[in-house]
């Protein structure tokens, strides 16, 4: 489903994706880790289109879209959940969730899909009509994930989804991001520093270091000692 | 009773001008909300918009109505024109800002020096929307500000119900709020940021007929209304809309009462020292959360 094949990625002069490539099937579950600063949302920016990249290609479906405006993008079926969230301060829960759905694929499904965010989700539909700005960092996180499973898209990139949030919150989140790759069966693509529970609930991991993928394997024989053992090479 | 009478006057003639300068302001407070921009050449867009209503009723012998509508269009034209070619390529650069301000600066002089070319540097006039006044006890207003009053309103609550009630308005409140958000949600910012200048070089034109009776039509009233509008602008809040709408109000209120007491030769002096006093004790304005 996706392909992404040597693609570099710099920030001005600062050098931040090197010659990286790999594919993730459709309804699977890549997990990328490493250290801060390494590349890891930089790679996700770059493959939501978010970031543009100067090599190389990312063919989703067949298709190439690292040229293409992110809109564009979005409307193909790939949304970017930030680590800053980037939700829309001043409107409510609905009209956050409502606008998820702007892209013209998503518009037909914006009942069905406003309906299972609340399922998912259902702390946000008793908020639904407070302004985003007086949510806690849970309920914004979950905000960021149900507008972008407003967008109807088939591949999903979470960015850190679980930082800044208590330990109870944060089992509640990898809960739900498992759910929305298991039972509706999104291909997901995760950037996470909480290791263990992104290995427990992920098909694929891939270890980043100074812009390059430098490991990657089935997540069910990576193990912490591994991981360590790559971060101090 | 004869105490009330000027300042009542002085209300009414407060209340129409608010209205007005609220419709006129609101062009510069969206682009700036939503693009970030500060259009210099906002003030353009307003005489433009009398000049086209002039030369269609008075050149081509179209009726008032239709001159109105044709001129609103070729600005809100003009304005999608001038963000595609213009502006947004510009928009990539890292000093988008200082450039916007040179680049529209830049316009305005253009476009009104234009003005003066094609359509000589004699004012022009256009004619009342309704002659005629009416008298109740000892209060007169004119039928053409009663009118003005009416769809000056008229126009601010389509405006309101269009940034809340659609698609598109709610996506220009987005892309004010956080641009990046609005990406994530596949908003394609091109395309609405040249919406949101033709909708502000239409709201100028329409205000600049709206003004015509006040300000006359003629390129220096282009100056004469950016400057008003900036300090009310700066006044309710840069980017706010609701800020926009009080300020104009409060001082077109203000105006309104300074002309009335103190003689028309005191209303630019008092635009000029608000908009210092503004910019020494409070910057942000009202409602405004830039500086």
């Amino acid at each position: 489903m996706l392909e992404v094949h040597d693609i570099n990625t710099y920030y001005g002069k600062f050098h931040a994706l090197k010659d990286v490539s790999f594919t993730v099937q459709e309804g699977k579950f890549a997990v990328f880790l490493g250290a801060n600063g390494h590349g890891k949302s930089t790679l996700l920016k770059t493959v939501c289109g978010l970031v543009p990249s100067s090599t190389g290609y990312i063919k989703f479906d067949g298709i190439e879209i690292n040229h293409l405006p992110m809109h564009k993008i979005v409307e193909m079926g790939i949304v970017y959940i930030p680590e800053e969230k980037h939700l829309f301060p001043d409107l409510t829960v609905k009209e956050n969730l409502l606008l998820g759905a702007y892209n013209a694929r998503a518009r037909k499904h914006k009942e069905k899909n406003y309906k299972l965010v609340f399922e998912l989700f259902p702390r946000l539909e008793e908020r639904q009509n407070q302004i985003a700005l007086t949510l806690s960092g849970g309920e914004r996180q979950m905000l960021a994930i149900g507008r972008g499973l407003m967008s109807h898209a088939k591949l999903m990139g979470i960015d850190e989804p679980s930082i800044g949030l208590a330990p109870k919150l944060k089992i509640e989140v990898f809960e739900k991001i498992e759910e929305i790759n298991k039972q509706q069966g999104l291909t997901l693509l995760l950037v996470e520093q909480e290791v263990e529970s992104s290995l427990m609930i992920s098909d694929k991991g891939y270890i980043m270091k100074d812009g390059r993928i430098v490991h990657e394997d089935e997540s069910k024989n990576l193990t912490i000692d591994l991981i360590q053992k790559q971060y101090l090479v | 009773m004869q105490v009330l009478t000027p300042i009542i006057n002085a209300i009414i003639s407060g209340i129409i001008l608010g209205a007005l300068y609220a419709v006129m302001s609101m062009g510069l407070t969206l682009i700036y909300g939503v693009g970030r921009m500060f259009n210099f050449a906002h003030g353009a867009f307003i005489f433009w918009g009398g000049y086209f209503t002039w030369f269609f009723y008075e050149r081509s012998h179209l009726s008032y109505s239709v001159s109105v509508v044709l001129g609103i269009i070729i600005l809100f034209v003009l304005g999608l024109i001038i963000d595609r070619i213009i502006l947004q390529s510009l928009r990539k650069k890292p000093d988008f800002g200082i450039i916007s301000v040179l680049v529209t600066l830049g316009l305005a002089i253009i476009m009104g020096n234009a003005g003066d070319v094609i359509f000589g540097t004699r004012i022009k006039t256009i004619p009342k929307i309704i002659d005629g006044f009416l008298k109740v006890d000892v209060f007169t207003i004119t039928y053409h500000d009663i009118a003005t009053l009416v769809i000056s309103v008229a126009i601010l609550l389509f405006l309101e119900l269009f940034l809340r009630k659609t698609t598109v308005g709610t996506a220009l409140r987005a892309i004010s709020q956080d641009s990046i958000g609005a990406r994530i949600v596949g908003i394609n910012l091109d395309r609405l940021f040249a919406l949101t200048l033709a909708l502000s070089a239409a709201l100028g034109g329409i205000s600049g007929v709206l003004l015509a009776p006040r300000f006359f039509i003629a390129s220096f009233v282009g100056w004469e209304t950016l400057f008003k509008a900036v300090v009310i602008v700066i006044f309710g809040g840069l980017g706010s809309v609701k800020g926009t709408l009080l300020s104009a109000f409060i001082l077109g209120t203000l105006e309104a009462f300074v002309s009335m007491y103190m003689g028309m030769f005191w209303v630019a002096p008092m635009w000029f020292i608000l908009l210092v006093a503004v910019l020494f004790i409070r910057p942000k304005g009202l409602f405004g959360e830039w500086a």
